[in-house]
């Protein structure tokens, strides 16, 4: 870890610096009083400052105590953690990705600006979802750099990525435990105090899960419910980008559109930046504006998704009619 | 009574006792349910090491260096960790070394608490007592920790998506892997727990039916089997939760990324 100059005094009092420099528009969402996060382990909400974080936290000498980042004061400090640019293009250069002596992904350069909705586009195979795994260190290229604004993902500590981009898997598959227990994973991770059940009720009628008890079996939920909880759960960390991969794949044609249609709400509401993996051309508008197209582990075409699909099918029409002719004539 | 009351059983009455073990098999081969080769070749090898033991036994006792009973006690390590390759679907030498290491470092402390402060036998090497409870301790507890190690494989196999949906959400490896670690551990522990609970009610323990039947008086029996009850499930909680911090390693990386490629590996293969 490189020192940082910025580093915030290790105290309660800390200025809401992620906030205050967010170029994202100001939203329900956003304006909801939920503590956020700061690098060094603090709830840097003001009106959350009583917030037990951790039960030592309440002690001004956090130093002897551990964070609500697990690790003590002493680590913390030394470190000098920063916290998160809020509203800077997400870059990727040069990205190359080998498992064992497979070269999955062959040289990616990628811009995700803020303000934009992107969905990733491309057969099975094609490097889409472990493209999207780079984006919050899931796994690191082998090659190349993945960087928040001019910052490369790896001078910020682990946890502080993965919660300001978000994941959501293509298998909605819960955690064991009721609605309720998902909800608040998040908080439990970092020990913070918890929501109130009408903030929990309120984040699920963000992603249009309406009439949900908290208390139910998360594994009861349907498979749009279930898609749809992880979302909401994967929003309780306060990300400022989303990455879902193929989040209507498991669904059926319906349930894949209100899915899509509520990410679509949710990103108009709270101005959260969503990159989308999906494989279902008539899907892919309803998830984003900006396409990139991959194909054997590059990119091979990228712009507004009208454009891009439209020649992506003609490509694809020519191709199979070629085919058709080819297999007619053998 | 003194040890001299003893019964030392019959080789023709073993060999008899051998008769409903040859039925069985018997049956099992004529009904084709399996199980026949490896129970013949179980038996055998069974006898044979035992012989070879006693041989070994028998001189190992008489030697006044410690360095004799240093050397067996590192033998018995060694064998039993590998045997934990035989178990273990993904086993790798790398494994059998980890097993090696936590099993020899608790051990030690074990067999030093056991030695020095609960029997006072002198000198400390005493290969009449240092034998034995060490191959009672390796015995069970090798079977917890291999349980440990495997379970934790198959949780982190079965659970990676939860696994990683954690890892999502900002946790740490230990928090992620948590549930796969607490199930490794219940593994290891419940045979050693259920033991302990039906001890002396249900079943009376192979080393005190050992001392009973040479003639011990039953308290001093009854000692030596606590003694080797606490030390089993402590060796076998401190080893599984020493082996468990160290195959994390090989799941996680440093950055708490879940290695996918070495998973994808194992499962190939």
């Amino acid at each position: 870890m490189t020192g940082y100059l910025a580093a915030e005094p290790a105290s309660l009092a800390t200025p809401n610096q992620a906030l205050r420099d967010s170029k994202a528009p100001k939203t329900a969402w956003a304006d909801q009083t939920i503590p956020r996060l700061e690098a060094n382990g603090h709830v840097s909400n003001q009106s959350q400052n009583s917030v037990e974080v951790g039960f030592f936290m309440v002690v001004p000498m956090s130093l002897f105590s551990q964070g609500a980042d697990g690790r003590s004061g002493w680590a913390r400090r030394f470190q000098n953690e920063k916290s998160w640019p809020r509203g800077e293009p997400l870059r990727l250069s040069q990205v190359k990705l080998s498992r064992g002596s497979t070269e999955i992904l062959h040289g990616i350069d990628l811009t995700f600006e803020p303000g934009k909705r992107y969905v990733i586009v491309g057969a099975s195979g094609s490097g889409k979802s472990t493209l999207l795994r780079l984006l919050n260190r899931l796994e690191d290229p082998t090659s190349g750099e993945v960087r928040i604004g001019d910052h490369p993902l790896t001078e910020f500590p682990i946890w502080l990525v993965r919660r300001s981009i978000g994941m959501v898997f293509q298998t909605p598959r819960p955690l064991p435990g009721s609605v309720r227990e998902n909800l608040l994973y998040p908080w439990m991770l970092k020990k913070l105090s918890t929501p109130a059940d009408a903030t929990l009720v309120e984040n699920l009628e963000h992603v249009g899960l309406k009439g949900i008890t908290l208390d139910r079996d998360a594994a009861s939920l349907s498979g749009g419910e279930r898609q749809r909880l992880l979302i909401a759960v994967a929003l309780q960390a306060r990300p400022e980008i989303l990455a879902l991969d193929e989040p209507t794949a498991s669904l059926d044609p319906e349930m894949a559109r209100t899915v899509a249609h509520s990410l679509q709400r949710l990103s108009q509401e709270t101005g959260i930046r969503t990159i989308a993996v999906c494989h279902q051309p008539d899907l892919a508008p309803l998830l984003g504006e900006t396409v990139i197209v991959m194909k054997e582990g590059r990119v091979v075409d990228q712009g507004p998704i009208g454009l891009v699909l439209e020649k992506q099918q003609t490509e694809w029409l020519e191709r199979a009619s070629s085919e058709r002719t080819t297999g007619a004539n053998s | 009574m003194n040890a001299h009351d003893g019964i030392t059983p019959n080789w023709p009455g073993i060999l008899a006792l051998a008769i409903p073990l040859a039925v069985g098999i018997l049956i099992l081969a004529r009904q084709q349910l399996g199980l026949v080769r490896p129970l013949i070749i179980a038996t055998t090898r069974m006898v044979l090491q035992l012989l070879a033991l006693g041989l070994v036994l028998g001189w190992v006792f008489s030697t006044t260096s410690p360095w004799v009973v240093l050397g067996m006690a590192a033998v018995m390590l060694v064998v039993s960790a590998s045997t934990v390759n035989a178990r273990q679907r993904s086993g790798s030498w790398l494994l059998r070394v980890e097993v090696l290491i936590t099993l020899a470092l608790v051990v030690a402390v074990v067999m030093g608490l056991a030695v020095k402060l609960a029997l006072g036998v002198s000198p400390w090497y005493s290969p009449q007592v240092m034998i034995p409870l060490l191959g009672m301790l390796l015995g069970n507890s090798v079977s917890g920790v291999t349980l440990a190690a495997e379970r934790l494989d198959s949780e982190l196999r079965q659970n990676r998506d939860l696994v990683e949906q954690r890892l999502a959400l900002g946790a740490t490896t230990r928090q992620a892997a948590h549930e796969a670690i607490k199930a490794a551990i219940h593994a290891a522990l419940t045979p050693t727990i259920n033991s302990m609970m039906i001890a002396g009610i249900v079943a009376i323990p192979g080393m005190m039916t050992g001392q009973l039947l040479q003639g011990a008086n039953p308290t001093v029996a009854l000692r030596y089997q606590i003694l080797i009850y606490i030390g089993i499930s402590g060796t076998v909680c401190l080893s599984s939760l020493l082996l468990l911090s160290l195959r994390l390693r090989h799941y996680f990386t440093p950055f708490d990324q879940l290695r996918v490629a070495q998973l994808d590996e194992k499962q190939n293969s």
